[in-house]
């Protein structure tokens, strides 16, 4: 089950590129781009320097004004949508 | 071999093209031989790439994409087999000793060199173009649009040339995205090639994107997002379901450098006969171009 404990990690069949505060995701398995608006993607740049979800979130409550429990709702309803795509993988533990 | 140089690429044909004739180089050495035949075979196919369909040829066709080692092979329904050595610098008919039809040039000058060029980090872009003051704008949109039209009328107004009426091919020269006209628009007599007489390369100035508006509407530039920009590249660069991994992570590394370079528009454009003058002024005054200054 998908929690903030969870570590994700961005498959190395991912390609991606930030520009400006968006984000676009190539999923070079299914050969599909996604994009990511601002929160999206300031989500990704922070798994992609650090696998951990409860890092991500107590850094994004600090740069924007939302309350832990919505942004938990919010991070955890994308992440699920970004493994759904293939565009995300859970770490083992 | 015959040699040609279309998009700034020299590539080498087993036979002549007679679409590419005004893009000849002088016919050096042949060097080694790029493609092996000998390298795929009888009917094996290895590392299938990719399985469409799509508009080939005048036809909706299934269009299977194959890597070997000595290159890439498109076959093609109810036409043929086709190939590009590794690099795109040599393509052809798989059976060499068969003489090319109309159908096998219209595919060699179609999916197989817009394959061949990606391979050479030239994108070409469904679009037409036109040039204003040495600029390029190139209009991008659906099937239906308009691109062929617009560029048309333009190209006979004072001060403005026609560069390409269906594929515009593209490319980063440092920090700046080029336009490349020596191209063959297939949907134009060989006297109406627009490419022949241009330079090889252009300045692409503005990234047009145009979007089909009520006819009572006022022709309208938008000024696009970065973000939309990128998405206006990767949306209208051709063959893209021919890409394996590699080419696709190219494709989007290009359409953000290209994006970088500066800002596309949205072009509302409503489609009655009078609104094309009114485009043209839009163009003309437009102060902020696509790349640079």
């Amino acid at each position: 089950m998908l929690t903030l404990a969870s570590a994700i990690r961005i498959p190395t069949y991912v390609s991606f590129s930030v520009v400006g505060e968006d984000a676009f995701l190539l999923n070079t398995q299914t050969n599909k781009y996604y994009g990511l608006e601002q929160v999206g993607t300031r989500l990704w740049q922070l798994l992609n320097e650090n696998n951990s979800l409860q890092s991500a979130h107590q850094i994004l409550i600090k740069e924007y004004e939302i309350g832990p429990a919505e942004l938990e709702n919010d991070l955890l309803e994308l992440v699920a949508h970004l493994m759904e795509n293939g565009l995300v993988e859970l770490v083992e533990a | 071999m015959p040699r040609y140089r279309p998009a700034t690429q020299d590539f080498r044909f087993p036979v002549p093209i007679a679409e590419l004739e005004p893009f000849a180089i002088s016919a050096g050495a042949d060097e080694e031989t790029v493609f092996v035949s000998s390298s795929f075979p009888g009917n094996e196919y290895p590392n299938l790439i990719s399985r469409a369909e799509g508009w080939v040829a005048s036809a909706q066709r299934m269009v299977e994409a194959y890597g070997v080692e000595s290159g890439f092979l498109l076959k093609v329904e109810d036409c043929g087999e086709y190939f590009i050595a590794p690099h795109g610098e040599t393509i052809g008919k798989w059976d060499p000793q068969e003489k090319l039809s109309q159908l096998d040039r219209e595919i060699l000058l179609g999916p197989v060199i817009v394959l061949a060029l990606a391979l050479c980090n030239v994108w070409s872009l469904h679009a037409s173009a036109a040039m204003y003051n040495e600029n390029v704008i190139a209009f991008l949109g659906e099937s239906g649009t308009g691109k062929s039209t617009l560029a048309a009328y333009l190209s006979k107004q004072t001060g403005w040339q026609l560069v390409a009426d269906d594929i515009l091919p593209v490319k980063m020269n440092e920090d700046e995205v080029n336009a490349l006209p020596h191209f063959p628009q297939l949907k134009l007599p060989m006297s109406e090639q627009p490419g022949v007489g241009l330079p090889e390369r252009l300045p692409l100035k503005h990234l047009c994107v145009l979007e089909r508006a009520n006819t009572d509407e006022i022709p309208e530039l938008q000024k696009m997002s970065a973000a939309q920009t990128v998405q206006a590249f990767l949306g209208h660069i051709a063959g893209t379901r021919m890409f394996n991994a590699e080419l696709l992570a190219k494709h989007l590394e290009f359409s953000t450098q290209a994006a970088a370079q500066g800002t596309a528009y949205k072009l509302i454009y409503p489609h009655r006969r009078e609104a094309l003058p009114m485009i043209k002024e839009l163009l003309e005054k437009k102060p902020l171009g696509f790349c640079k200054p």
